[in-house]
Protein backbone atom coordinates (compact mmCIF):
# COMPACT_ATOMS: atom_id res chain seq x y z
CA UNK A 1 0.00 0.00 0.00
CA UNK A 2 2.75 2.55 0.63
CA UNK A 3 4.55 3.76 -2.44
CA UNK A 4 8.53 4.23 -1.58
CA UNK A 5 10.80 1.79 -3.18
CA UNK A 6 11.86 -1.16 -0.36
CA UNK A 7 14.13 1.14 1.68
CA UNK A 8 14.76 -0.52 5.24
CA UNK A 9 16.50 -3.28 5.99
CA UNK A 10 17.31 -6.80 3.63
CA UNK A 11 18.25 -6.24 -0.06
CA UNK A 12 19.36 -9.68 -1.09
CA UNK A 13 23.07 -10.61 0.20
CA UNK A 14 24.35 -10.75 -3.51
CA UNK A 15 23.48 -6.93 -3.30
CA UNK A 16 24.96 -5.85 -0.52
CA UNK A 17 27.99 -7.12 -1.22
CA UNK A 18 28.26 -5.06 -4.60
CA UNK A 19 27.71 -1.98 -3.00
CA UNK A 20 30.33 0.45 -2.63
CA UNK A 21 30.89 2.33 0.63
CA UNK A 22 28.58 5.18 -0.87
CA UNK A 23 25.96 2.89 -1.83
CA UNK A 24 26.09 1.14 1.67
CA UNK A 25 25.96 5.03 3.71
CA UNK A 26 22.94 6.01 1.50
CA UNK A 27 20.88 2.51 1.58
CA UNK A 28 21.20 2.08 5.88
CA UNK A 29 21.37 5.96 6.19
CA UNK A 30 17.52 5.46 4.41
CA UNK A 31 16.88 2.62 6.37
CA UNK A 32 18.14 3.17 10.03
CA UNK A 33 19.29 6.80 10.52
CA UNK A 34 16.41 8.04 12.67
CA UNK A 35 16.12 4.81 14.76
CA UNK A 36 20.19 5.55 15.50
CA UNK A 37 19.67 8.87 16.25
CA UNK A 38 16.25 8.37 18.54
CA UNK A 39 18.29 5.70 20.28
CA UNK A 40 21.01 8.32 20.88
CA UNK A 41 18.74 10.43 22.13
CA UNK A 42 17.59 8.05 24.80
CA UNK A 43 21.05 7.27 25.61
CA UNK A 44 22.48 11.08 25.67
CA UNK A 45 19.22 13.16 26.03
CA UNK A 46 20.70 15.87 23.28
CA UNK A 47 19.24 16.07 20.00
CA UNK A 48 22.14 17.93 18.56
CA UNK A 49 25.08 15.81 20.29
CA UNK A 50 22.62 12.68 19.38
CA UNK A 51 22.61 13.79 15.72
CA UNK A 52 26.79 14.44 15.69
CA UNK A 53 27.08 10.59 16.81
CA UNK A 54 25.35 9.06 14.34
CA UNK A 55 26.90 10.69 11.60
CA UNK A 56 30.21 10.39 13.02
CA UNK A 57 28.84 6.53 13.14
CA UNK A 58 27.84 6.56 9.38
CA UNK A 59 30.99 7.93 8.43
CA UNK A 60 33.31 5.02 10.29
CA UNK A 61 31.10 2.80 8.41
CA UNK A 62 32.05 4.67 5.31
CA UNK A 63 35.73 3.88 5.98
CA UNK A 64 34.77 0.20 7.30
CA UNK A 65 32.50 -1.36 4.52
CA UNK A 66 35.11 -2.75 2.21
CA UNK A 67 35.24 -5.33 5.53
CA UNK A 68 32.00 -5.51 6.91
CA UNK A 69 29.96 -6.34 3.45
CA UNK A 70 26.74 -6.90 4.74
CA UNK A 71 23.64 -5.20 6.16
CA UNK A 72 23.27 -7.07 9.51
CA UNK A 73 26.97 -6.60 10.39
CA UNK A 74 27.08 -2.75 8.86
CA UNK A 75 23.90 -2.32 11.44
CA UNK A 76 25.69 -3.81 14.44
CA UNK A 77 28.81 -2.22 13.57
CA UNK A 78 26.15 1.15 13.86
CA UNK A 79 24.81 0.26 16.95
CA UNK A 80 28.10 -0.06 18.64
CA UNK A 81 29.67 3.03 17.25
CA UNK A 82 26.44 4.73 18.61
CA UNK A 83 26.93 3.41 22.09
CA UNK A 84 30.73 3.98 22.14
CA UNK A 85 30.28 7.58 20.72
CA UNK A 86 27.42 8.37 23.13
CA UNK A 87 29.61 7.48 26.28
CA UNK A 88 32.35 9.74 24.70
CA UNK A 89 29.89 12.43 24.32
CA UNK A 90 29.10 11.93 28.05
CA UNK A 91 32.24 12.20 29.30
CA UNK A 92 33.00 14.88 27.14
CA UNK A 93 30.04 16.49 28.96
CA UNK A 94 31.70 16.10 32.23
CA UNK A 95 29.67 13.05 33.55
CA UNK A 96 31.68 10.05 33.48
CA UNK A 97 29.06 7.28 34.59
CA UNK A 98 26.01 8.99 35.74
CA UNK A 99 23.30 11.77 33.81
CA UNK A 100 22.41 13.88 36.35
CA UNK A 101 22.98 17.19 34.71
CA UNK A 102 20.72 19.91 36.18
CA UNK A 103 17.51 20.40 34.23
CA UNK A 104 16.68 23.71 32.82
CA UNK A 105 13.28 24.78 32.04
CA UNK A 106 13.55 24.06 28.20
CA UNK A 107 14.84 20.65 29.02
CA UNK A 108 12.11 18.60 28.82
CA UNK A 109 12.03 15.56 27.07
CA UNK A 110 12.54 15.51 23.67
CA UNK A 111 8.71 15.70 22.01
CA UNK A 112 8.70 17.24 18.65
CA UNK A 113 5.06 16.80 16.94
CA UNK A 114 2.06 16.05 17.60
CA UNK A 115 3.10 12.52 16.86
CA UNK A 116 3.08 11.37 20.54
CA UNK A 117 2.04 14.58 22.45
CA UNK A 118 3.19 16.46 25.48
CA UNK A 119 0.02 14.23 27.45
CA UNK A 120 1.46 10.73 26.82
CA UNK A 121 5.34 12.26 28.25
CA UNK A 122 3.34 13.93 31.16
CA UNK A 123 2.33 10.63 31.59
CA UNK A 124 5.53 8.85 31.62
CA UNK A 125 7.68 11.69 33.35
CA UNK A 126 8.10 9.62 36.30
CA UNK A 127 9.40 6.48 33.90
CA UNK A 128 11.32 9.05 31.93
CA UNK A 129 13.22 10.78 35.05
CA UNK A 130 13.99 7.21 36.23
CA UNK A 131 15.51 6.02 33.13
CA UNK A 132 18.12 9.27 33.15
CA UNK A 133 19.20 8.82 36.63
CA UNK A 134 19.98 5.33 35.60
CA UNK A 135 24.31 4.77 35.41
CA UNK A 136 25.27 5.15 32.38
CA UNK A 137 25.91 0.96 31.22
CA UNK A 138 21.92 0.72 32.59
CA UNK A 139 20.41 2.60 30.80
CA UNK A 140 22.77 1.15 27.26
CA UNK A 141 21.04 -2.24 28.19
CA UNK A 142 17.67 -0.30 29.41
CA UNK A 143 17.39 1.38 26.24
CA UNK A 144 18.47 -1.37 24.14
CA UNK A 145 16.48 -4.05 25.19
CA UNK A 146 13.05 -1.89 25.85
CA UNK A 147 13.62 0.47 23.08
CA UNK A 148 15.83 -1.29 20.39
CA UNK A 149 14.20 -4.75 21.07
CA UNK A 150 17.51 -6.21 20.73
CA UNK A 151 18.26 -9.95 21.97
CA UNK A 152 20.49 -10.21 24.90
CA UNK A 153 23.49 -11.20 22.35
CA UNK A 154 22.57 -8.02 20.13
CA UNK A 155 22.81 -5.60 23.17
CA UNK A 156 26.14 -7.48 24.43
CA UNK A 157 27.53 -6.84 20.86
CA UNK A 158 26.37 -3.05 21.24
CA UNK A 159 27.69 -2.77 24.77
CA UNK A 160 30.80 -4.44 24.32
CA UNK A 161 30.41 -7.10 26.74
CA UNK A 162 29.15 -10.14 27.57
CA UNK A 163 25.97 -11.76 27.63
CA UNK A 164 25.86 -11.75 31.69
CA UNK A 165 27.17 -8.44 31.94
CA UNK A 166 24.12 -7.31 29.91
CA UNK A 167 22.08 -9.42 32.17
CA UNK A 168 22.94 -8.13 35.40
CA UNK A 169 23.20 -4.32 33.95
CA UNK A 170 19.48 -5.14 32.88
CA UNK A 171 18.00 -6.55 35.61
CA UNK A 172 19.77 -4.22 37.92
CA UNK A 173 18.46 -1.21 35.95
CA UNK A 174 15.00 -2.78 36.05
CA UNK A 175 14.94 -3.12 39.58
CA UNK A 176 15.82 0.65 39.96
CA UNK A 177 12.74 1.78 37.59
CA UNK A 178 10.41 -0.59 39.44
CA UNK A 179 9.61 1.82 41.70
CA UNK A 180 8.36 4.36 39.19
CA UNK A 181 7.23 1.82 37.06
CA UNK A 182 4.65 0.38 39.41
CA UNK A 183 3.45 3.83 40.01
CA UNK A 184 3.32 4.39 36.11
CA UNK A 185 -0.45 4.68 34.92
CA UNK B 1 -6.31 -3.33 31.12
CA UNK B 2 -2.98 -2.66 33.46
CA UNK B 3 0.30 -3.28 31.36
CA UNK B 4 3.14 -4.88 32.47
CA UNK B 5 5.78 -2.85 34.02
CA UNK B 6 8.23 -4.26 31.15
CA UNK B 7 5.57 -2.50 28.40
CA UNK B 8 4.93 0.56 29.85
CA UNK B 9 8.83 1.19 29.68
CA UNK B 10 8.69 0.62 26.64
CA UNK B 11 5.72 2.80 25.95
CA UNK B 12 7.49 5.81 27.94
CA UNK B 13 10.70 5.42 26.11
CA UNK B 14 8.71 5.47 22.54
CA UNK B 15 6.98 8.22 24.07
CA UNK B 16 10.46 10.36 24.50
CA UNK B 17 11.65 10.16 21.33
CA UNK B 18 8.76 8.77 18.92
CA UNK B 19 8.66 12.39 17.83
CA UNK B 20 12.46 12.92 17.17
CA UNK B 21 12.86 14.62 13.57
CA UNK B 22 16.17 14.57 11.88
CA UNK B 23 18.34 16.61 10.54
CA UNK B 24 17.18 17.69 7.12
CA UNK B 25 20.55 17.96 5.26
CA UNK B 26 21.96 14.93 7.56
CA UNK B 27 22.97 12.44 4.57
CA UNK B 28 24.48 16.05 2.57
CA UNK B 29 26.45 16.32 5.60
CA UNK B 30 27.63 12.79 6.46
CA UNK B 31 28.47 12.49 2.56
CA UNK B 32 30.11 16.08 2.80
CA UNK B 33 32.38 14.75 6.02
CA UNK B 34 33.47 11.38 3.87
CA UNK B 35 34.36 13.52 1.02
CA UNK B 36 36.26 15.91 3.22
CA UNK B 37 38.52 12.62 4.81
CA UNK B 38 38.79 11.29 1.31
CA UNK B 39 40.07 15.07 -0.15
CA UNK B 40 42.10 14.42 3.61
CA UNK B 41 44.73 12.16 1.39
CA UNK B 42 43.66 9.00 4.70
CA UNK B 43 41.94 5.62 2.92
CA UNK B 44 41.78 6.74 -0.98
CA UNK B 45 40.23 3.43 -2.57
CA UNK B 46 37.36 5.76 -3.61
CA UNK B 47 39.13 8.83 -4.81
CA UNK B 48 38.14 8.26 -8.37
CA UNK B 49 36.21 10.73 -9.99
CA UNK B 50 33.73 8.32 -10.63
CA UNK B 51 33.04 7.33 -7.30
CA UNK B 52 32.61 11.37 -6.20
CA UNK B 53 30.16 11.58 -9.15
CA UNK B 54 28.38 8.59 -7.65
CA UNK B 55 28.59 11.32 -4.54
CA UNK B 56 26.81 14.01 -6.06
CA UNK B 57 24.52 11.82 -8.22
CA UNK B 58 23.00 10.17 -4.97
CA UNK B 59 23.04 13.66 -3.14
CA UNK B 60 19.34 13.80 -3.20
CA UNK B 61 17.68 14.38 0.48
CA UNK B 62 16.62 11.23 1.77
CA UNK B 63 13.62 11.26 4.49
CA UNK B 64 12.58 8.40 6.85
CA UNK B 65 8.96 9.35 7.50
CA UNK B 66 8.02 9.10 10.58
CA UNK B 67 5.47 6.12 11.45
CA UNK B 68 2.90 6.17 13.55
CA UNK B 69 -0.69 7.85 13.22
CA UNK B 70 -0.99 11.37 14.69
CA UNK B 71 -2.09 10.40 18.39
CA UNK B 72 -4.20 14.17 19.08
CA UNK B 73 -3.94 17.62 19.73
CA UNK B 74 -0.73 18.60 21.10
CA UNK B 75 -1.27 19.91 24.57
CA UNK B 76 1.61 22.34 24.63
CA UNK B 77 1.04 24.84 22.03
CA UNK B 78 1.91 28.06 22.01
CA UNK B 79 -0.19 30.91 21.37
CA UNK B 80 0.13 32.21 18.07
CA UNK B 81 -0.09 35.61 15.92
CA UNK B 82 -3.87 36.01 15.26
CA UNK B 83 -4.83 34.74 11.90
CA UNK B 84 -5.01 37.32 8.84
CA UNK B 85 -7.76 36.97 6.64
CA UNK B 86 -6.94 35.06 3.22
CA UNK B 87 -3.27 34.95 2.14
CA UNK B 88 -0.27 36.22 4.15
CA UNK B 89 2.41 36.90 1.86
CA UNK B 90 4.89 34.53 1.73
CA UNK B 91 7.53 35.15 4.02
CA UNK B 92 10.92 33.94 3.63
CA UNK B 93 10.89 29.93 3.78
CA UNK B 94 12.38 29.17 6.92
CA UNK B 95 15.32 26.83 8.10
CA UNK B 96 14.84 23.46 5.82
CA UNK B 97 18.28 24.54 3.46
CA UNK B 98 17.62 25.04 0.05
CA UNK B 99 18.79 22.38 -2.47
CA UNK B 100 21.99 22.96 -4.47
CA UNK B 101 20.72 22.92 -7.69
CA UNK B 102 18.79 20.23 -10.05
CA UNK B 103 15.53 18.71 -8.82
CA UNK B 104 15.40 17.46 -5.40
CA UNK B 105 13.13 14.39 -4.39
CA UNK B 106 11.64 13.89 -0.91
CA UNK B 107 9.55 11.46 0.79
CA UNK B 108 6.78 12.81 2.47
CA UNK B 109 3.08 11.93 4.17
CA UNK B 110 0.79 11.99 1.78
CA UNK B 111 -3.26 10.90 3.14
CA UNK B 112 -6.46 9.38 1.55
CA UNK B 113 -9.08 7.62 2.54
CA UNK B 114 -10.41 4.25 2.14
CA UNK B 115 -13.84 3.06 4.05
CA UNK B 116 -14.88 7.07 5.20
CA UNK B 117 -11.40 6.25 6.99
CA UNK B 118 -8.04 8.11 6.49
CA UNK B 119 -4.90 6.00 5.66
CA UNK B 120 -1.89 7.26 4.75
CA UNK B 121 1.14 6.30 2.06
CA UNK B 122 4.80 7.60 1.87
CA UNK B 123 5.49 9.55 -1.81
CA UNK B 124 8.82 10.34 -3.58
CA UNK B 125 7.89 13.66 -4.37
CA UNK B 126 10.01 15.87 -6.67
CA UNK B 127 10.43 20.00 -5.74
CA UNK B 128 11.62 22.19 -7.72
CA UNK B 129 13.02 24.05 -4.84
CA UNK B 130 13.62 22.41 -1.48
CA UNK B 131 11.98 24.82 1.07
CA UNK B 132 8.72 24.87 4.02
CA UNK B 133 6.14 26.12 1.59
CA UNK B 134 7.58 23.55 -1.14
CA UNK B 135 7.18 20.41 0.52
CA UNK B 136 3.96 21.25 1.59
CA UNK B 137 2.60 22.17 -1.17
CA UNK B 138 3.62 19.14 -3.09
CA UNK B 139 2.17 16.58 -0.34
CA UNK B 140 -1.27 18.65 -0.61
CA UNK B 141 -1.05 18.22 -4.57
CA UNK B 142 -0.74 14.34 -4.70
CA UNK B 143 -3.09 14.21 -2.05
CA UNK B 144 -5.62 15.99 -4.12
CA UNK B 145 -4.33 14.41 -7.00
CA UNK B 146 -7.03 11.45 -8.46
CA UNK B 147 -5.74 8.10 -9.22
CA UNK B 148 -2.12 9.58 -6.91
CA UNK B 149 -2.38 6.67 -4.47
CA UNK B 150 -0.12 3.68 -4.32
CA UNK B 151 -3.12 1.42 -3.17
CA UNK B 152 -6.22 0.80 -5.47
CA UNK B 153 -8.21 1.29 -2.39
CA UNK B 154 -6.90 4.13 -1.53
CA UNK B 155 -8.70 7.02 -2.84
CA UNK B 156 -8.68 11.28 -2.54
CA UNK B 157 -12.14 12.71 -1.56
CA UNK B 158 -11.32 15.67 -3.91
CA UNK B 159 -13.20 16.57 -7.22
CA UNK B 160 -10.86 16.04 -10.23
CA UNK B 161 -11.11 20.05 -10.88
CA UNK B 162 -9.07 20.80 -7.28
CA UNK B 163 -5.94 22.86 -8.02
CA UNK B 164 -3.55 23.96 -5.06
CA UNK B 165 -2.95 28.16 -5.90
CA UNK B 166 -0.69 28.66 -3.26
CA UNK B 167 0.61 27.30 -0.02
CA UNK B 168 1.85 30.35 2.86
CA UNK B 169 2.77 29.95 6.06
CA UNK B 170 2.31 32.12 8.71
CA UNK B 171 3.73 30.83 12.13
CA UNK B 172 1.48 27.33 13.09
CA UNK B 173 -0.91 28.39 10.47
CA UNK B 174 -0.51 27.07 7.34
CA UNK B 175 -2.71 28.73 4.37
CA UNK B 176 -3.60 26.89 1.42
CA UNK B 177 -5.84 28.42 -1.50
CA UNK B 178 -7.39 26.64 -4.13
CA UNK B 179 -9.27 27.01 -6.69
CA UNK B 180 -12.78 24.56 -8.46
CA UNK B 181 -13.38 23.04 -5.86
CA UNK B 182 -16.48 22.25 -7.33
CA UNK B 183 -19.73 21.87 -5.79
CA UNK B 184 -18.33 19.25 -3.12
CA UNK B 185 -15.93 16.43 -2.70
CA UNK B 186 -15.37 13.18 -4.85
CA UNK B 187 -17.36 10.70 -2.09
CA UNK B 188 -17.17 10.97 1.61
CA UNK B 189 -18.28 13.60 3.75
CA UNK B 190 -17.40 17.06 3.09
CA UNK B 191 -15.57 17.19 6.56
CA UNK B 192 -13.56 14.42 5.77
CA UNK B 193 -12.62 15.71 2.80
CA UNK B 194 -11.16 18.82 4.64
CA UNK B 195 -9.51 16.34 7.32
CA UNK B 196 -7.22 14.66 4.49
CA UNK B 197 -6.15 17.89 3.47
CA UNK B 198 -5.86 18.97 7.08
CA UNK B 199 -3.80 15.73 7.79
CA UNK B 200 -1.78 16.26 4.56
CA UNK B 201 -0.63 19.30 5.90
CA UNK B 202 -0.09 18.85 9.35
CA UNK B 203 1.88 15.39 8.71
CA UNK B 204 4.18 17.02 5.97
CA UNK B 205 4.75 19.76 8.00
CA UNK B 206 6.44 17.47 10.62
CA UNK B 207 8.81 17.15 8.06
CA UNK B 208 9.70 21.49 7.72
CA UNK B 209 10.85 23.75 10.47
CA UNK B 210 7.55 24.47 11.00
CA UNK B 211 6.71 20.81 12.76
CA UNK B 212 3.18 21.34 14.17
CA UNK B 213 0.59 23.21 12.88
CA UNK B 214 -2.55 25.14 14.92
CA UNK B 215 -4.74 24.67 12.05
CA UNK B 216 -5.14 25.20 8.06
CA UNK B 217 -6.49 28.26 6.39
CA UNK B 218 -8.32 27.08 3.25
CA UNK B 219 -9.36 29.93 0.60
CA UNK B 220 -10.70 29.73 -2.60
CA UNK B 221 -9.58 31.80 -5.28
CA UNK B 222 -7.62 34.01 -3.10
CA UNK B 223 -11.14 34.96 -0.87
CA UNK B 224 -12.28 33.39 2.34
CA UNK B 225 -14.68 30.85 2.26
CA UNK B 226 -16.87 30.94 5.26
CA UNK B 227 -18.52 27.60 4.43
CA UNK B 228 -16.71 24.66 1.73
CA UNK B 229 -18.87 23.28 -0.25
CA UNK B 230 -21.74 25.40 1.87
CA UNK B 231 -20.88 22.20 4.73
CA UNK B 232 -17.52 22.62 6.29
CA UNK B 233 -17.02 25.87 8.32
CA UNK B 234 -13.57 27.50 6.71
CA UNK B 235 -14.03 30.90 8.16
CA UNK B 236 -11.14 30.16 10.50
CA UNK B 237 -8.42 27.74 10.44
CA UNK B 238 -9.52 24.39 10.36
CA UNK B 239 -7.37 21.86 12.95
CA UNK B 240 -7.34 18.22 13.01
CA UNK B 241 -10.19 16.26 14.54
CA UNK B 242 -9.06 13.79 17.21
CA UNK B 243 -7.42 10.55 15.54
CA UNK B 244 -10.11 8.22 16.61
CA UNK B 245 -12.16 9.99 14.76
CA UNK B 246 -10.44 10.23 11.48
CA UNK B 247 -8.21 7.53 11.23
CA UNK B 248 -8.03 3.84 10.43
CA UNK B 249 -8.00 1.58 13.08
CA UNK B 250 -5.20 -0.37 13.07
CA UNK B 251 -2.00 -0.06 10.31
CA UNK B 252 1.21 -1.58 9.55
CA UNK B 253 3.99 0.78 9.70
CA UNK B 254 6.63 -1.85 8.87
CA UNK B 255 7.17 -4.03 6.98
CA UNK B 256 5.91 -1.45 4.38
CA UNK B 257 4.57 -2.58 1.11
CA UNK B 258 6.98 -4.08 -0.98
CA UNK B 259 9.97 -3.84 1.54
CA UNK B 260 12.77 -6.58 1.63
CA UNK B 261 13.52 -7.36 5.36
CA UNK B 262 16.02 -9.53 6.67
CA UNK B 263 15.09 -12.86 8.32
CA UNK B 264 15.06 -11.33 11.73
CA UNK B 265 12.83 -7.82 11.75
CA UNK B 266 10.20 -6.59 14.01
CA UNK B 267 6.77 -5.78 13.04
CA UNK B 268 5.49 -2.40 13.94
CA UNK B 269 1.72 -1.87 14.09
CA UNK B 270 -0.20 0.95 15.34
CA UNK B 271 -3.35 1.53 15.96
CA UNK B 272 -6.50 2.74 18.07
CA UNK B 273 -8.69 -0.49 19.31
CA UNK B 274 -10.26 -1.03 22.25
CA UNK B 275 -7.83 -2.47 24.84
CA UNK B 276 -5.25 -2.03 22.26
CA UNK B 277 -6.01 -5.56 21.31
CA UNK B 278 -4.52 -6.37 17.51
CA UNK B 279 -4.55 -9.39 15.62
CA UNK B 280 -1.73 -10.07 13.73
CA UNK B 281 -1.28 -12.98 11.16
CA UNK B 282 1.67 -13.98 8.26
CA UNK B 283 1.07 -15.47 5.35
CA UNK B 284 3.48 -17.10 3.14
CA UNK B 285 3.12 -16.85 -0.96
CA UNK B 286 0.77 -19.73 -0.81
CA UNK B 287 -2.00 -18.19 1.49
CA UNK B 288 -0.87 -20.58 4.65
CA UNK B 289 -0.86 -18.83 8.21
CA UNK B 290 2.72 -19.10 9.00
CA UNK B 291 2.42 -16.51 12.11
CA UNK B 292 -0.81 -15.90 14.13
CA UNK B 293 -0.78 -14.13 17.41
CA UNK B 294 -2.87 -11.73 19.90
CA UNK B 295 -0.54 -8.17 19.91
CA UNK B 296 -1.17 -5.73 22.82
CA UNK B 297 -0.36 -2.55 21.89
CA UNK B 298 0.72 -0.17 24.67
CA UNK B 299 -2.50 2.15 24.69
CA UNK B 300 -5.97 1.55 23.75
CA UNK B 301 -8.36 3.69 22.34
CA UNK B 302 -9.41 6.47 21.75
CA UNK B 303 -5.07 6.81 22.35
CA UNK B 304 -3.06 5.99 19.26
CA UNK B 305 -1.36 2.63 20.45
CA UNK B 306 1.40 0.89 19.05
CA UNK B 307 3.56 -2.48 19.23
CA UNK B 308 6.88 -3.70 17.89
CA UNK B 309 7.00 -7.50 17.12
CA UNK B 310 10.32 -9.26 16.57
CA UNK B 311 10.04 -11.97 14.24
CA UNK B 312 12.17 -14.70 12.41
CA UNK B 313 10.97 -15.77 9.24
CA UNK B 314 12.46 -17.58 6.26
CA UNK B 315 13.06 -16.39 2.70
CA UNK B 316 10.02 -16.04 0.75
CA UNK B 317 6.88 -13.60 0.15
CA UNK B 318 4.90 -12.67 2.84
CA UNK B 319 1.38 -10.99 3.18
CA UNK B 320 1.54 -9.38 6.84
CA UNK B 321 -2.20 -8.41 8.02
CA UNK B 322 -3.41 -6.98 11.00
CA UNK B 323 -7.07 -6.38 11.82
CA UNK B 324 -9.08 -6.00 15.04
CA UNK B 325 -12.15 -8.52 16.42
CA UNK B 326 -15.12 -7.00 16.74
CA UNK B 327 -16.38 -6.68 20.44
CA UNK B 328 -19.70 -6.65 19.41
CA UNK B 329 -19.81 -9.49 16.52
CA UNK B 330 -16.57 -11.33 16.57
CA UNK B 331 -15.83 -9.88 13.39
CA UNK B 332 -12.94 -9.12 11.01
CA UNK B 333 -12.09 -5.32 10.95
CA UNK B 334 -9.74 -3.05 10.44
CA UNK B 335 -7.43 -5.21 7.97
CA UNK B 336 -4.61 -3.56 6.89
CA UNK B 337 -2.34 -5.57 4.61
CA UNK B 338 1.29 -5.23 3.23
CA UNK B 339 2.95 -7.39 0.76
CA UNK B 340 6.93 -8.39 1.78
CA UNK B 341 9.97 -10.33 1.09
CA UNK B 342 11.99 -11.80 3.49
CA UNK B 343 16.07 -12.46 2.47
Amino acid sequence: MLAEPARDAGPARDVVRDWSADDAVTALFSAHYRGLVRLAVLLLHDEPAAEDVVQDAYVGLHRRWWRLRDADKALGYLRTSVVNGARSALRRRGVADRFVAARRPDDEPTVASAESGALALLRHREVLEAVRRLPARQREAIVLRYYGELSEAEIADAMGVSKGSVKSHASRGMAALRESLEQAP
Amino acid sequence: MRMSPEDRLRAALRAQVDTVEVAPDALPTIRGRVEARRRGGGWAVLTAAAAVAAVIALAVAVFVPDRVPPSGTPQDRRPVAPATTGLARPTPPPSVPASTGGPVTVQLPVYYARNDRLVREFHDLPLTADDDTHRIAAAIGEALRHGSAADPDYLTLWPDSVTVRGVTIDGRIVAVDLADVGPGPRSGTPALAVQQLVSTVAAAATYTSVKRIDGVRITVDGAAVPKLWNAVDTSRPVRQLPPSEIYAPVWVIDPQQGQRVGRTFTVHLAGIVHEGTVNLRIRASGGTAVLEQVVQLSVGAPAVGEARVPLTLGPGRYVIEAYYVSVADGSVQGVDDHDFTVG
